[in-house]
């Protein structure tokens, strides 16, 4: 990875390309925590930030990693996204029904206990503040630090803690609520 | 459910939830093919705004020059003629209270005293 991020420093297409592609699934992870679990939402944020860091409109200038700089530029421009679409009236049709019913994690038919767990994790993360949803799925779905964490989502460390331990009470709260009655 | 216990579940819970959206994930190829695609169209629309904002500019800038050329054509000065036609009228025109000012025709009333006369040796 190292070879890959020098070469990429060297701006070599083909091997932005090749360390795009050694990211691809885990970005798509984070593209889909990015736009609440839309889909198509996440779709084209993905190739909107696969397209900035072609077009050298976003430069990765080596202050952090190269996973950690690509997920903030899929952050800013999903961010960049979803306001293009709140001022649309599609985007607005759009906003209104993820609030009101969650993108499924899977068809019915592949409801296993498994699925059924992800369903239920993907429903609860739904009903926490962004930044603390954001914070869980770069620690716990990405493996990141919180301090690498904090880098991603532009926080001090301390905030970016402070979402972490918040979130996981109110997933706790969700999750396993028999503990809390 | 302690702490450990229940991180532990959580990280196994995300642990599912990451397996079942990478078996969805859309393959590289497509979305890196998207991406160009919308990277080169992205060109497109920006240098096609950049010519509608250029033509935009460009009419401002024509409308500025006409009304800077017809300004000036307001402010400019008459003719001669008209200059020594409205000094013409001017100088034949009289007051209505102009009859007023001929006083060879009025009488002086003789307890009146003359001009000049002082009031001690009246």
């Amino acid at each position: 990875m190292k070879t890959m991020e020098a070469t990429l420093e060297r701006s070599e297409p083909a091997s932005t390309g090749e360390l795009l592609e050694s990211l691809h699934a885990e970005a798509w992870g984070w593209a889909l925590a990015c736009c609440g679990r839309d889909r198509a939402a996440a779709e084209d944020a993905l190739q909107s930030a696969y397209a900035r860091v072609l077009a050298g409109e976003a430069r990765f200038d080596g202050r952090s990693s190269f996973k950690t700089w690509l997920y903030a530029v899929i952050r800013t421009t999903a961010a960049g996204e979803r306001r293009r679409a709140w001022l649309s009236a599609r985007g607005l049709a759009r906003l209104t029904r993820l609030r009101v019913e969650p993108a499924p994690v899977r068809g019915p038919e592949a409801e296993t206990a498994e699925s059924f767990r992800a369903k239920a994790l993907a429903e609860a993360l739904s009903r926490l503040s962004r930044r603390q949803r954001e914070v869980l799925h770069l620690v716990f779905y990405q493996g990141l630090t919180i301090v690498e964490a904090a880098g991603v989502l532009d926080l001090s460390i301390g905030s970016a803690r402070v979402h972490y331990e918040r979130g996981k009470a109110r997933l706790r709260r969700i999750l396993v609520p028999e503990v809390h009655r | 459910m302690n702490e450990r216990d229940f991180d532990r579940d959580l990280a196994a819970r995300f642990k599912a939830l990451r397996s079942s959206d990478l078996s969805e994930a859309p393959p590289f190829a497509d979305s890196l093919r998207a991406a160009r695609l919308s990277s080169s169209s992205g060109g497109r629309a920006a240098s096609h705004r950049a010519a509608v904002w250029i033509a935009l500019a460009g009419a401002v800038a024509a409308g500025v020059a006409v009304v800077g050329l017809l300004l000036p054509k307001a402010d400019r000065p008459r003719p001669v003629e008209d200059s020594i036609a409205k000094a013409a009228e001017i100088s034949s025109w009289s007051a209505p209270t102009d009859p007023f000012l001929d006083l060879a025709s009025l009488e002086t009333s003789p307890g009146a005293g003359s001009p000049g006369a002082s009031r001690s040796t009246r």
